[in-house]
């Protein structure tokens, strides 16, 4: 019984890694097909994607949007937090609800939104929307993981910090922010992993002057349909998975995606 | 002109909605003082500790601190040294910086802060441990560097709030003994909150009983235990078996009461207006009964014993009088009074109290 408990578990893996895996490996096919099996072994898809132009300039886009956006997520978020975490107010439900609802927005509705809402200030695909777009999408996930964390820091310690004789201001720079870095960090990292994936709201807010990596990708299979694409796959997954890792160090993933609520 | 109290309650109330958590406390505690706030979860203790720290706000009533009115003033300004049951260091910080933590607050220079946080871990006998984090440090020892933190910056009322109640026996005993010598030898004045009352009567000067709100009684551990004042008090400190009785005569500050068959001297303080003749409930220590061979007694059966090393405590079934509970030496207990067997209660010397029933 067991045991067939266990080949559903790895055949269930197996399936929800196959297409990562296929295309993994079919980034190594020596000829300008993409093909599974390959017909050979060859890095020379590697090589052309990490030359290839658009993917150069995509890669330090989406760096870059997602450095800026989960900065400002993190900024907002934590103030939010702390605000929902500390003090009751009219409207705190529905705050909470309304931040947390872009999670059930397709991300195309985001995206066309900002569309809508920046050429209608003449700010028609530049920057700003773009990482607009992308704050908003990755909030959500920022403001549960610091709300959770926040939850776990013990109410006591700030009570200590008080008692001392630290104004609230001290308090917060020398007792909640040390002790909610972990959550901080973590969130920062989560964030700028989910706007560097990002691809759907993307798609209607970028311009050829700012498209961003997966974008970048998009146009490029539109038009050549050789194993770059696939190489550069591998090589984003490559990239994700370290991100994940560093991230997973900092607190568990359970807590950024709140499906978990342990200290520590 | 009188001293000027450590610290002065008057009338303080406070209510969570429709429930009132404090109904009018009144205190006054002398400079160096160690007062217990006594009582179950959910009497007002921690609350009333609350209040007096500044994290609750009261809804009626002043309180004074050294004499200065602070009933409005925030908590970073009233000048405490505040110890949790959770310890609450501050995780980031090594202990020295945790302990220097008030002094930086309040702007004191760094020189000053090294030799005063020294002179604070050397204190709690933890010098060695100046660069440790509280993670590497035991419960006992965290309990000490939250107490060095909370003395280093002298202030005018040091607060605990079942500060041992997360150690195990043993090390419970261990640093209540600390505590009492340190604080006897600073003189600071002390509110130590508890629910332990072996704990209150071993280390207050004044223990303050509370339930439901209200503090019932406040005076020095052998007065709440030996002439409580109110039925609450009498049953929650200490072991009380109560006996139904009656009201026979009352003679100035003593009364005569009448209980299974036998004559007692109480107290009349606390009959209120209970007239001759009255219903009254008679409250026995397990020390006010031993074993006689002959004389006025209930005779009884032994129905349970527990043997507790030193002593052991019997449970003695006595007819209509029911269930009678006497503490006696272990060893001997256990040679002569089995289960089962018959034994005769004596009361000579019992300095038992009653209430109205």
């Amino acid at each position: 019984m067991i045991l067939a408990f266990r080949l559903l578990v790895l055949l269930l893996l197996a399936f929800v890694i196959m297409p990562a895996a296929v295309a993994i490996v079919a980034a190594f096919e020596p000829r300008p097909i993409i093909a599974f099996p390959p017909q050979g072994f060859s890095w020379r898809w590697f090589e052309r994607a990490l030359n290839y132009e658009d993917f150069r300039i995509g890669f330090a886009h989406s760096v870059f949007v997602a450095a800026i956006a989960s900065t400002i997520s993190i900024v907002i978020g934590s103030m939010a937090a702390y605000a929902m975490d500390r003090y009751s107010f009219r409207g705190k439900a529905t705050l909470e609800a309304l931040l947390l609802a872009p999670l059930a927005i397709p991300h195309f509705t985001i995206g066309l939104g900002a569309l809508i809402l920046a050429a209608q200030i003449g700010q028609s695909r530049g920057w700003p929307v773009v990482i607009l777009a992308h704050v908003v999408l990755v909030l959500p996930f920022v403001l549960r993981s610091l709300y959770v964390s926040l939850k776990n820091i013990d109410p006591r310690l700030e009570q200590a910090a008080l008692s001392l004789g630290a104004k609230p201001g001290r308090v917060i720079w020398t007792v909640t922010l040390p002790a909610l870095a972990p959550g901080l960090a973590g969130g920062w990292l989560f964030a700028a992993i989910l706007s560097f994936n990002e691809f759907t709201a993307s798609l209607f807010v970028t311009s050829q002057r700012t498209q961003t990596l997966p974008v970048a990708m998009y146009n490029y299979v539109r038009e050549y349909a050789d194993p770059s694409m696939a190489a550069i796959s591998a090589l984003y997954i490559l990239l994700t998975t370290i991100l994940l890792v560093i991230a997973n160090r900092f607190l568990g993933l359970g807590r950024i995606l709140g499906t978990e609520d342990g200290r520590h | 002109m009188a001293a000027t109290d450590a610290l002065r309650l008057e009338g303080v109330t406070k209510r969570f909605g429709a429930v009132t958590a404090l109904h009018e406390a009144w205190l006054k505690v002398q400079d160096g003082e160690f007062i217990t706030l006594l009582g179950p979860s959910g009497c007002g203790k921690t609350t009333l500790l609350n209040l007096i720290a500044g994290f609750l706000e009261a809804d009626a009533g002043e309180i004074f601190i050294g004499g200065k009115l602070v009933t409005t003033l925030p908590v970073w300004e009233r000048d405490l040294g505040m110890v949790f049951q959770s310890y609450a260091l501050f995780p980031h910080m090594d202990v020295a910086r945790n302990v220097g933590y008030g002094l930086r607050a309040r702007g004191v220079p760094k020189s000053e802060e090294a030799s005063r946080v020294a002179e604070a871990l050397g204190l709690v006998r933890l010098s060695a441990m100046a660069d440790r984090r509280p993670k590497q440090l035991s419960g006992g020892q965290q309990q000490r560097v939250a107490l060095a933190r909370a003395l280093v910056i002298r202030p005018r009322l040091l607060l605990l709030d079942e500060p041992f109640s997360a150690l195990d026996r043993n090390l419970r005993t261990e640093m209540q003994l600390e505590l009492k010598e340190i604080q006897r030898r600073l003189g600071v004045t002390t509110i130590f909150v508890t629910h332990d009352q072996g704990e209150a009567m071993s280390m207050s000067d004044r223990v303050a009983v509370m339930s439901e709100g209200r503090i019932l009684q406040l005076d020095t551990p052998e007065v709440i235990y030996g002439r409580p004042a109110h039925p609450f008090v009498a049953g929650f400190i200490g072991d009380a078996t109560v006996l139904p009785g009656r009201l026979i005569a009352r003679d100035g500050a003593e009364a005569r009461v009448e209980a299974a068959g036998l004559a007692f001297i109480v107290p009349a303080e606390t009959l209120g207006g209970a007239a001759p003749g009255a219903a009254v409930s008679v409250y026995l220590r397990p020390e006010d009964l031993h074993p006689i061979v002959a004389g006025e007694g209930l005779e009884g059966i032994v129905v349970s014993r527990a043997y507790l090393g030193d002593r052991a405590e019997l449970v003695v079934e006595c007819g209509a009088a029911g269930r009678l509970m006497l503490r006696l030496p272990g060893q001997a207990a256990m040679a002569r009074w089995p289960v089962g067997a018959a034994l005769r209660v004596g009361f000579d010397g019992a300095r038992p109290v009653a209430f109205p029933a």
